[in-house]
């Protein structure tokens, strides 16, 4: 009798896990692989990791972030019931947080206008962004020096040249 | 027989390009006001350095070439021809200076593209790219828009108006709104920018009420203004209009996006109250026809493949890639792949048939032009209509462009020869893609919409691409946008050099 039940909940907890398989996919997916299997992974629980880029746009309902994961950005809808934390997000001037959503994917959101998009469940910060130094080069100091004064020179030989015989 | 080009043809043509560098030197200064602006250091030596390098080579040029006198029209297409290969070029600097591109050739590639509105891309890592870079990318579309020689007329006086009327028309436009060719230009500049504040204005609007920062809200919009009234295409987001997630900015791009594909003349006669035009015109009756065409295809395929089942993703997928596609935009709220992995084919040929057809003539979109379409359509209906009655019948065809214009044989003609021309442009195009590798399909999308500089993507031009296709890609942009008789007269030029007779 035992053994019955070991065997039913054995067989219970295998169609569980089959289940689970078919609508989760618990390591993350690269936007190339989302975009290119949409129709697989539509209406799933997806989980999916890169950098926030560009502004969030905050909105009635939620915010919109965008994040890139090396080879493509996909659009993130975070209702305002999941929380996040925002420290940087990418631009030139700063490399954006590096966050790890989980949330079910739409090839054609109908909510959002038929757009590619997840719908976050539960945001991560895996790292936060920081700031990135730019520096003017060495090189282009002195490039930008020495075009100057041949610019410079020049202008000096075109205007008198000018003067002299009114070229334009 | 041909004549071998003597050094005051050379000086003639040495001289203008000069005065056109130096006027690119000019306007590669805004972008320095943009990095002033935004504090950003070294993006503004990088324009520092370009801006120096166009008035050392113009002011070289000046003074080598030195000449009084005036341009023909020869050489007023080779003066346009060399210009736009040579402000691709020059433009090119600071873009390859921002670290943000492989190679210089694919720093050439964006510039081509954003001085041809043509708009496809291959700049790496564009989300991290400089304001004042970005800004650079769309001011080109507006300045290549408008025309470079348009710009050079509006600053510098080219000598003798004849010769500035053969240069300006040898820029593929041929609209004189005012009796005086530099007025016109003038005029352009005037309305173009007029246009531009208020677009910005309305999209600045737009993407401040849609979540962004007041300061980068308008940004984005001059940048997006730049580049849909030009139909260019660029924005500054990796995702291009995707990352907006915004109906209301779609919209508002739709309209700017038909606007850009009118005829400057129309907008002149918008402007001086003369609406009844817009109905009247062959341009706009054939661009709605070709419209309702290309749309009734992709309807058919969409609603097969039920992709889109809702109206407004049906609307906001299909209607918004066929006016980009149709105008010569470029603009995309898809991704590349979903093009190929669930769009039909019949869709894609949709797209296709819109990107080849282009907008209007005088306008800033590329492809074949709704004009020349309604002539044929317009001589097609004249012969059929010849062969009903009876022999001894003369019949007439009139056509409605600004004007009661009576079709004639020279009309036809010129119509058929470039609608050949860009059909080889886009097939040649489309040959090299396939000897690449790339599918028939998608080898022509990627061909048609570089040659009618429109910039839709279906995935090929990637930074990974082979180089002699990105080279390939940049002489179907050129030509493309200067419609071809330029180039061949420069081609013709070269040809004389060596073998014509002294």
């Amino acid at each position: 009798m035992i053994k019955k039940a070991q065997l039913v909940i054995f067989f219970l907890f295998l169609a569980f896990c089959f289940a689970r398989t078919n609508n989760c996919f618990a390591d993350e997916l690269s936007s190339g692989e989302l975009i290119k299997n949409a129709k697989e992974y539509d209406g799933k629980t997806v989980s999916y990791e890169g950098e926030l880029i560009g502004e969030s746009l905050k909105r009635k309902e939620g915010t919109w972030l965008n994040i890139h994961d090396g080879g493509d950005a996909l659009g993130v809808w975070v209702p305002v019931k999941v929380a996040i934390n925002i420290h940087y997000a990418g631009g030139y001037k700063a490399t954006g947080d590096r966050l790890y959503v989980t949330g079910k994917f739409h090839r054609s959101c109908s909510m959002h206008g038929g757009d590619l998009d997840m719908h976050a469940h539960k945001i991560i910060t895996k790292e936060i962004g920081r700031v990135r130094p730019h520096g003017v080069s060495s090189y282009k100091q002195d490039l930008l020096k020495y075009l100057s004064g041949a610019l410079l020179c020049l202008l000096v030989i075109f205007l008198i040249l000018q003067k002299r015989q009114k070229l334009i | 027989m041909i004549l071998r080009p003597q050094i005051n043809d050379l000086k003639i043509i040495g001289f203008s390009l000069g005065k056109l560098i130096c006027a690119l030197g000019f306007v590669m200064l805004l972008p320095v006001v943009i990095g002033v602006v935004f504090s950003e250091a070294s993006p503004v030596f990088d324009f520092l350095i370009a801006s120096e390098l166009c008035f050392i080579s113009g002011i070289l040029l000046l003074l080598l070439c030195r000449t009084q006198t005036e341009i023909d029209w020869m050489h007023g297409m080779i003066i346009v021809a060399l210009a736009w290969l040579v402000a691709a070029f020059l433009g090119a600097i600071p873009l390859y200076l921002s670290g943000h591109f492989v190679s210089f050739l694919d720093a050439c590639f964006e510039s081509m593209s954003g001085f041809s509105t043509t708009g496809l891309t291959l700049v790496k890592d564009l989300d991290h790219l400089s304001l004042t870079h970005n800004f650079w990318r769309h001011l080109s579309m507006f300045v290549g828009g408008q025309g470079i020689v348009v710009i050079a007329l509006s600053v510098f006086m080219i000598k003798g108006s004849a010769g500035a009327f053969r240069i300006y028309a040898s820029e593929a436009r041929d609209e004189r709104v005012l009796p005086n060719v530099i007025s016109t230009a003038r005029f352009i500049w005037l309305v173009s920018i007029v246009y531009l504040v208020l677009g910005t204005l309305v999209l600045g609007t737009v993407g401040f009420l849609e979540g962004l920062s007041l300061k980068r809200a308008f940004f984005d919009g001059a940048c997006i203004f730049m580049a849909a009234f030009d139909t260019g295409g660029f924005t500054p987001r990796s995702q291009n209009m995707l990352y907006y997630h915004s109906f209301l900015l779609e919209t508002v791009t739709v309209s700017l996006m038909i606007l850009g594909a009118i005829n400057f003349n129309l907008h002149y006669h918008i402007w001086t109250g003369n609406r009844k035009e817009v109905f009247k015109n062959i341009e706009m009756r054939t661009l709605g026809i070709t419209l309702l065409i290309t749309f009734a295809i992709i309807v058919v395929d969409l609603l097969r493949l039920n992709l889109y089942p809702q109206s407004i993703p049906f609307f906001r997928k299909g209607f918004y890639q066929l006016i980009s596609a149709h105008t010569g935009t470029g603009y995309s709220n898809l991704y590349s792949m979903q093009f190929v992995r669930e769009w039909g084919n019949l869709s894609l040929v949709g797209i296709i048939m819109a990107m080849g057809l282009g907008g209007s003539i005088c306008s800033t979109t590329g492809g074949i032009k709704a004009l020349r379409v309604g002539v044929i359509f317009k001589s097609l209906i004249q012969d059929v209509k010849q062969i009903m009655l009876p022999e001894s019948t003369v019949l007439q065809q009139k056509f409605h462009h600004l004007k009661m214009i009576v079709l004639e044989d020279k009309h036809v003609r010129a119509a058929v020869v470039t609608v050949l021309l860009y059909f080889t442009l886009y097939s040649a195009g489309a040959i090299c893609g396939m000897f690449f590798g790339y599918p028939f399909l998608e080898s022509l999308f990627e061909s048609t919409s570089a040659a009618a500089n429109v910039g839709l993507s279906i995935g090929i031009t990637t930074v990974t691409m082979p180089s002699a296709l990105k080279v390939i890609y940049i002489l179907q942009m050129w030509a493309g946008r200067l419609e071809f008789i330029s180039i061949f007269v420069l081609l013709g030029f070269i040809v004389a050099a060596f073998k014509g007779k002294k």
